[in-house]
C-alpha cells in the first residue's frame, strides 16, 4: 500500500508486479467470512437532485454502498463528482433546493424518512461530520473550549464541572497541547492544523458511531495533513468508529482506507478493497486517476492527465458517462445502460469492457 | 518596510505585554469622545437634583426671561413663567434619554429577533414577515408614529408604543440580510451537522456574529427617536405640560425667539449635543467592530 505515498519517504514500489499487501488481503478474507457482519450504514440507490436555472442537476445519481463497523471507506473523485453531496445527504444537510431519494439505513431506520426532530438527534450523537475548511468551520466569536463543551452538552445533560473535565480530556485526546491554557482562546489564535484538531474534538464529543470526514486535510499543508490523518486513524481505532473519508486525493485515500469507492459524474464507477483497487483497477477512470498521480519510482517527468471534462449533470449521457474521455470506448458503450458489474467478490465496476482495462505501467 | 516591521514589533510587544489584547492599546477617538459625552449627559440628567436645586416646574414670575449668567440662574429663566432653564434642561433630558434608550432598546431586540427568525427559517415565515416589513416601509416613519399617537392620545406611553410598533422593521431587515449571509457560513453548517437545536444555532452561533450591524444602526436610530420624541413634544403630542421635555421647550419658547433667544435655542442645542454623542459612538463602534470582524 505504500507505493502511493508520494509525500517523501516512499517505500519501494511493489504494485507494478501486481502484488498487493498480503496482510490486508488476509484481514479482508477474515472479515468477509464472518456472516454476522452487518453494515452500520447502508446506502441504497441514493439520488440527490438540485433545482437550478438550467434544469435539474443530478449531483448524486443512484449511489449505493455499505459501511461496516470499524472500517474506513474512502470516497474519491474529482470536484463535482458528487462525493461531498453524498456525504451531506447521509445526515440530510443538503440545502433546501435539494431533493434526495433512495434509502439510507442506519440502526434499522431510513434516515431519509425521519422527521427533522429525529434526524437532529442522530446528527452529532450517532453520525458526526468534519468539514474541509477548519478556518471557517469554527464560530469566530466563541471561545474554543466553549465550542467543544457545547458539543458535549448538545445531546447529554452534564454538570458544569464534568463538562469542563471532558472538554479538557477531548482536547488532550486530539493532541492539543496545554489544553487548560488553550481552552479560553478564540479560533483565530489557533493554527490551521490545531483548528482541525478542535473540529475533530467537537465531532467526537458525543462518541459517534460514524464519522464523516469531508476532505478533512485538503486545506492543510502536507506535513499537517499527515498528522491529522494519523490522528483520525488512531481515534477511529480507539473509539471503535466507522469512518467515511471523502477526498479528491487518491494518495490520502490509499494511506488510510480499507475500501475505496470511486465516484464519477454522480455515480460510483468502481468499488474495491484499497489494495486491490490500486493494484488491479477495473475501470478506465480509476486507471486515469492512478496515472495522473506523481510517483517517485517511475522516471517520468510528466503526469498523464485525463483528457476532456466530466459531462453535464443536468443532462447526463444516456450510456456510460465516461464515454467521451475513455480510451477504451466503443459504440456499444454509448448506449449501454450502465450497471455495476462484479469483477470478483467485493470488487465492482461500471465498465462493460473491464476485462480490457489495464494499469499499464507507463 | 522598516516602518511596517517596527509597527508589527510594537504590536507584538503590546500583545505580549497585555496578554492577548493587541487592540486594547489603540483607543478609537470617535468612540471615546462620543461615549464620554453620552455618559456625561446621562450622569447630569440623572443627577440633576445634585447639580441644581431649582424645581424645573417652579415658577418665579418676578424674573421672567432672565438672560443666561444671571446671578443664581446659570442659563437664565424662561418666559413668561421665570422657570430655571438649566434645571428644566437637565430634568427634560431624563425624558428624552428615556425615549432614546427605552424606545430604541425594545425595537433593537424585537427587530433583531424577528429578522433572525425570518432569515434563518426562511420559507413562508420569511415571506410573511418581509411583506409586513414592506408595508411599514411604504409609509414615512413620522407619519405612522403620529397616526398611532393621535389614535392613543398624547403622552409618553403612547409615544413608546408607537415607536415600538414601527421601529423594529429596520432592524428586522438589517438582521435578516446578515442572517442570510451567515447561514451559508461553514460554522453554521457545522453546528447543524452536530444536531444543535435551531434556537441554539440562531442565538449562540449566528447572532453574536452579526449583532454588531444592528448595534451600530441602533445609535443612529436612537438619535432619530429623540428627534421623533422632540417633534411630538413640539406638536403638543408628547409629554403634557408642565413636565419639561426638550421638544416642547423649543415649541413653547419659539414665541420669544426675538426677546429671549435662549429659551428655544438651548433645548435645541441639547438635542444636537445628544445626537452628536450618539452618532460619534455609532461611528466609533462601527470602526471597532468592523475591524474586529476583518481579522
Amino acid at each position: 500500500m505504500g507505493w502511493l505515498t508520494c509525500y517523501g519517504a516512499g517505500e519501494p514500489p511493489e504494485v507494478g508486479a501486481g502484488q498487493p499487501d498480503l496482510t490486508i488481503e488476509v484481514a479482508e478474507q477474515l472479515a468477509e467470512d464472518d456472516p454476522d457482519r452487518q453494515p452500520v450504514l447502508a446506502v441504497e440507490d441514493l439520488h440527490a437532485y438540485f433545482a437550478t436555472d438550467e434544469g435539474v442537476l443530478r449531483a448524486v445519481d443512484g449511489v449505493s454502498f455499505a459501511l461496516y463497523s470499524g472500517e474506513t471507506l474512502g470516497i474519491v473523485g474529482e470536484s463535482g463528482s458528487g462525493k461531498s453531496v453524498t456525504c451531506r445527504a447521509v445526515i440530510r444537510l443538503l440545502p433546501r433546493t435539494a431533493h434526495s431519494s433512495g434509502s439510507i439505513e442506519y440502526g434499522g431506520r431510513n434516515l431519509l424518512r425521519l422527521p427533522s426532530s429525529e434526524i437532529q438527534s442522530v446528527r452529532g450523537d450517532h453520525i458526526a461530520m468534519i468539514f474541509q475548511d477548519p478556518m471557517s468551520s469554527l464560530n469566530p466569536v466563541m471561545r474554543v473550549g466553549d465550542q467543544i463543551a457545547e458539543a458535549l452538552s448538545a445531546h447529554r445533560r452534564l454538570s458544569a464541572g464534568e463538562r469542563k473535565m471532558q472538554t479538557l480530556e477531548l482536547m488532550r485526546l486530539v493532541g492539543i497541547p496545554a489544553p487548560k491554557q488553550r481552552f479560553r482562546d478564540y479560533p483565530h489564535q489557533f493554527s490551521g492544523g490545531m483548528r482541525q484538531r478542535v473540529l475533530i474534538a467537537i465531532a467526537l464529543a458525543c462518541r459517534p458511531r460514524i464519522l464523516l470526514a469531508d476532505e478533512p486535510t485538503t486545506a492543510l499543508d502536507v506535513t499537517i495533513q499527515d498528522q491529522i490523518l494519523t490522528l483520525l486513524l488512531k481515534l477511529r481505532e480507539e473509539l471503535g468508529m466507522s469512518m467515511i473519508l471523502v477526498s479528491h486525493d487518491l494518495a490520502v485515500i490509499a494511506e488510510t482506507c480499507d475500501r475505496v469507492a470511486v465516484m464519477y459524474a454522480g455515480q460510483i464507477v468502481e468499488s474495491a478493497p484499497t489494495a486491490r483497487l490500486l493494484a488491479r483497477p477495473r475501470h478506465p477512470y480509476t486507471v486515469g486517476l492512478l496515472r495522473s498521480l506523481p510517483r517517485l519510482d517511475s522516471g517520468d517527468r510528466y503526469l498523464t492527465p485525463i483528457a476532456g471534462a466530466p459531462p453535464s449533470l443536468v443532462d447526463p449521457p444516456t450510456g456510460c458517462r465516461f464515454y467521451d474521455r475513455c480510451p477504451l470506448r466503443e459504440d456499444a458503450c454509448r448506449v449501454w445502460k450502465t450497471q455495476l458489474l462484479e469483477v470478483e467478490e467485493g470488487h465492482t465496476t461500471r465498465c462493460r469492457r473491464h476485462a480490457q482495462v489495464e494499469l499499464t505501467d507507463a | 518596510m522598516a516602518v511596517e516591521v517596527a509597527d508589527s514589533a510594537t504590536v507584538l510587544a503590546a500583545s505580549i505585554g497585555t496578554g492577548r489584547r493587541s487592540r486594547a492599546g489603540r483607543v478609537n477617538k470617535s468612540l471615546a469622545v462620543g461615549l464620554s459625552l453620552l455618559v456625561l449627559i446621562i450622569a447630569a440628567c440623572l443627577g440633576a437634583p445634585l447639580i441644581t436645586h431649582y424645581d424645573p416646574t417652579a415658577q418665579n414670575l418676578l424674573i421672567p426671561a432672565a438672560p443666561p449668567f444671571t446671578y443664581g440662574h446659570l442659563l437664565g429663566t424662561d418666559a413668561p413663567y421665570g422657570r430655571d432653564v438649566f434645571s428644566r434642561l437637565l430634568y427634560g433630558g431624563r425624558i428624552d434619554l428615556l425615549i432614546a434608550f427605552g424606545a430604541t432598546g425594545v425595537t433593537l431586540i424585537s427587530g433583531t429577533l424577528i429578522g433572525l427568525v425570518s432569515g434563518y427559517l426562511g420559507g413562508l415565515a420569511d415571506t410573511i414577515i418581509m411583506r409586513i416589513v414592506d408595508v411599514f416601509f411604504a409609509f414615512p416613519f413620522l407619519v405612522l408614529v403620529l397616526a398611532i399617537v393621535a389614535m392613543l392620545g398624547p403622552g409618553l406611553m403612547s409615544l413608546f408604543i408607537a415607536i415600538w410598533a414601527v421601529g423594529w422593521v429596520s432592524y428586522a431587515r438589517i438582521i435578516r440580510g446578515e442572517t442570510l449571509a451567515a447561514r451559508k457560513q461553514e460554522y453554521v453548517l457545522a453546528a447543524e451537522a452536530l444536531g444543535y437545536h435551531k434556537g441554539r444555532i440562531m442565538l449562540r452561533h449566528i447572532l453574536p456574529n452579526i449583532f454588531s450591524a444592528a448595534l451600530i444602526f441602533s445609535m443612529v436610530d436612537a438619535v432619530a427617536n429623540i428627534l421623533i420624541g422632540a417633534s411630538l413634544g413640539y406638536f403638543g403630542l408628547g409629554v403634557p405640560q408642565p413636565t419639561p421635555e426638550w421638544g416642547s421647550m423649543v415649541a413653547d419658547g419659539q414665541l420669544y425667539m426675538v426677546s429671549a433667544w435662549w429659551v428655544p435655542a438651548l433645548p435645541g442645542l441639547a438635542i444636537v449635543l445628544v445626537g452628536t454623542a450618539f452618532s460619534l459612538t455609532g461611528d466609533g463602534l462601527a470602526d471597532v467592530l468592523r475591524r474586529g470582524r476583518a481579522t
